[in-house]
């Protein structure tokens, strides 16, 4: 089945999010930090939707508007048919319920005074309508599924290792059977060696439930394994959009290429010459004028830092926002 | 010459109700300008293995036996601890893998640079004559030598950066930090503990290229302490594989991922995520870590380990060595065939 013939489950329609900035002085100008500028992605059911960027380029802000934790200043989000944005808290409460997230960070997303029945059982109360009886049966069936045993039903988060504590989460947000689940660099903080079990499992999961991803990672290998498409962020901007595949064969903005070449490749007789990203990423209260990469590009030409790039169709669902491509569509 | 030369080093911690085994009389050499890494899970003991080089370790609680401990071939067995600060800073240097834990918040990065120079006595600052210039002339020079080692990890804008605070500076910037202290006296041998695993990817990248840069302009000796095995094929010449305390593998890099003999070491390189690979799935390592209280009789590595035969269950396997210098701690390493990866 082809995306255009899918409904898909997550809109976004030209997001932007901005955060206030304290004021050193009173009177000053007020500043913002434009943390997600015009985003409009489309999210269908079933999928592995990825984010890419390094730090501070928006991706967390952008995966808390998809679940409403996150208000946003302009743009609409409509998640199933339903518009997001302009619900109330109530409304809000039970649209999460098929919404659910994983944390980057194992070993402070668990309270540690919470056993692990309590912290997997806490969404089941909050939605209500569960007895003692019937909370104890779903979260011993849900560990198993995790691979954790029952016996852990009464143990603390600290009797657990890195790995088993991200099962924990990952148990905490498949309990109420989520439609839609949001991993933010769900391995990030774990060995490499546990990275392995723990995405094995997460492929398995959306395979028996058919749950929707938006898988936020940095590591680009990992992204290309697990997604069917991706985003590529800079700075609160789309960089490229597009199908993984495509993106992988042919990236065609200078940033992916960068992010590319940063990956450390195992194959010891790879000689290839690696062109290192210069710089660090500037400050989001006073991005670059015109194309946001401007300054760290290795391919900048005069015209960049006038206006910013569009974004525009490099090749069925491929999208990039370089003026490179620009130019060369008008051709 | 060896920069490092340490034969036999055990590290116990005696716990409630017995003692944790965390480094079981492992050897490690590395030769002058070389760069051997250190590879394994959180909890196998690189990190205290690094700690008792240093000679960090306080004794009590922990106990450390070590037949040899040299640094350039001198003994630092049995220094006390105001000679062995003497020898830190100078001849063993360390870089810590949080940057900002690592630095002190209340001072500028500038100062806590100088305070190398300054430590280290005034024979640092002997002029050609011999005459030792005055107090304020060494703090001027010291303050003269840290702007040119921030100049040289690539930090622009030094003379000021020198006044910065830790928390004015972004991770990638605090890491040069650490890097600059380091390499600002000299030494024959730095400890980099997990340098680069706060950082993003592209950070990283810059970050271990400047340190691989420096090692060799420097020809400083490098121990890499890292979990991760595909940031160490480009720095390290030499690795050592370390599995609950023991190690099982020590390999030149090269044939190290050319032929890994440890199912460990073979399992550890299957679970990089590669760009290159078709498959959707990823090798894993089955369960995890034993408790370093409780661990397997026999291999260590048998109850996770595909190939493991009923010897294993029983026998712990030599540190065994063959030709060139290679070693391999299994039973079964000539037998194991592993699929192509």
């Amino acid at each position: 089945m082809t995306n255009s013939e899918r409904r898909p489950l997550l809109i976004l329609e030209n997001v932007s999010v901005s955060f206030p900035v304290k004021k050193d002085f009173p009177f000053q100008k007020s500043r913002f930090v434009r943390a997600v500028t015009d985003v409009s992605l489309e999210i269908y059911p079933g999928e592995t939707f990825g984010v890419v960027g390094e730090s501070g380029c928006g991706k967390s802000t952008l995966a808390n508007t998809t679940l409403g934790m996150q208000r946003v200043n302009s743009g609409k989000i409509y998640f199933d048919g339903q518009e997001l944005t302009a619900m109330t808290p109530q409304q809000l409460k039970q649209a999460r319920r098929s919404m659910q997230m994983i944390f980057q960070d194992p070993f402070s997303s668990l309270n540690p005074r919470f056993s692990v029945f309590d912290l997997v059982a806490e969404p089941l109360r909050i939605q209500g309508g569960y007895t003692y009886a019937q909370q104890r049966a779903e979260v011993a069936a849900m560990l198993h599924e995790v691979g954790l045993s029952e016996g852990d039903l009464d143990r603390y988060p600290s009797d657990f290792s890195g790995g088993q504590k991200q099962r924990i989460g990952i148990a905490r947000a498949l309990i109420l059977k989520p439609q839609y689940l949001v991993c933010d660099e769900p391995v990030s903080a774990l060995d490499v060696s546990v990275h392995a079990q723990i995405l094995n499992l997460l492929m398995d999961l959306q395979e028996k439930y058919h749950i929707t991803y938006l898988f936020i990672s940095h590591n680009l290998a990992v992204v290309k394994r697990v997604c069917d498409r991706v985003v590529v962020m800079y700075l609160g901007k789309v960089m490229e959009y597009g199908s993984v595949d495509k993106i992988f064969r042919n990236p065609a903005h200078p940033y992916t290429q960068a992010l590319m070449n940063a990956i450390f490749d195992t194959d010891i007789d790879c000689t290839r010459e690696r062109k290192r990203l210069q710089g660090e990423v500037p400050s989001p209260i006073n991005p670059p004028p015109g194309c946001r990469f401007c300054g760290r590009c290795p391919e900048e030409q005069p015209g960049c830092s006038q206006g910013e790039p569009p974004l525009v169709e490099v090749e069925a669902d491929h999208y990039a926002a370089c003026f490179l491509h620009a130019a060369r569509r008008s051709e | 010459m060896k920069a490092l030369d340490v034969k036999n080093l055990k590290v116990i911690f005696p716990v409630e109700g017995g003692v944790v085994r965390a480094v079981e009389g492992i050897d490690i050499e590395i030769e002058q300008g070389q760069c051997a890494a250190i590879v394994g899970e959180s909890g196998c003991g690189k990190s205290v293995t690094s700690l008792a080089v240093m000679k960090l370790l306080s004794t009590p609680p922990a106990v450390v036996r070590v037949d040899k401990l040299e640094l350039g071939g001198v003994d630092i067995r049995d220094l006390s601890d105001k000679q062995m600060q003497k020898v830190r800073g100078k001849d063993v240097a360390m870089i810590f893998q949080d940057a900002l834990t690592a630095l002190n918040p209340v001072m500028s990065v500038g100062k806590q640079i100088d305070e190398i120079f300054l430590a280290h006595g005034k024979e640092n600052f002997l002029d050609e004559s011999g005459s030792c210039p005055n107090k304020f002339q060494r703090k001027k020079e010291a303050k003269r030598r840290t702007i040119q080692a921030l100049k040289l990890v690539g930090i622009s804008d030094a003379e000021l950066r020198y006044k910065a605070y830790p928390h004015q500076l972004s991770g990638g910037m605090r890491q040069r930090v650490l890097i600059a202290m380091a390499f600002a006296s000299n030494p024959s041998l730095i400890i980099a503990d997990e340098p680069t695993t706060a950082l993003d990817v592209t950070i990283q990248a810059q970050v271990l290229d400047i340190l691989k840069d420096l090692q060799k302009k420097q020809n400083t000796s490098l121990m890499l302490i890292t979990h991760d095995l595909s940031i160490v094929m480009n720095m390290a010449d030499e690795i050592y594989v370390m599995y609950c305390g023991k190690i099982v593998e020590r390999a030149k890099t090269k044939d190290l991922f050319h032929k890994p003999l440890h199912p460990y070491t073979h399992g550890l390189l299957g679970s990089i995520a590669r760009i290159d690979d078709e498959c959707k799935r990823f090798v894993q390592i089955p369960s995890s870590l034993p408790s370093p209280m409780h661990k397997p009789s026999g291999c260590y590595f048998h109850p996770r380990c595909a190939y493991a035969t009923e010897r294993c269950q029983t026998e712990m396997p030599p540190l065994e060595t063959l030709e060139g210098g290679r070693c391999v701690r299994c039973w079964n390493y000539k037998e194991i065939r592993y699929d192509k990866q």
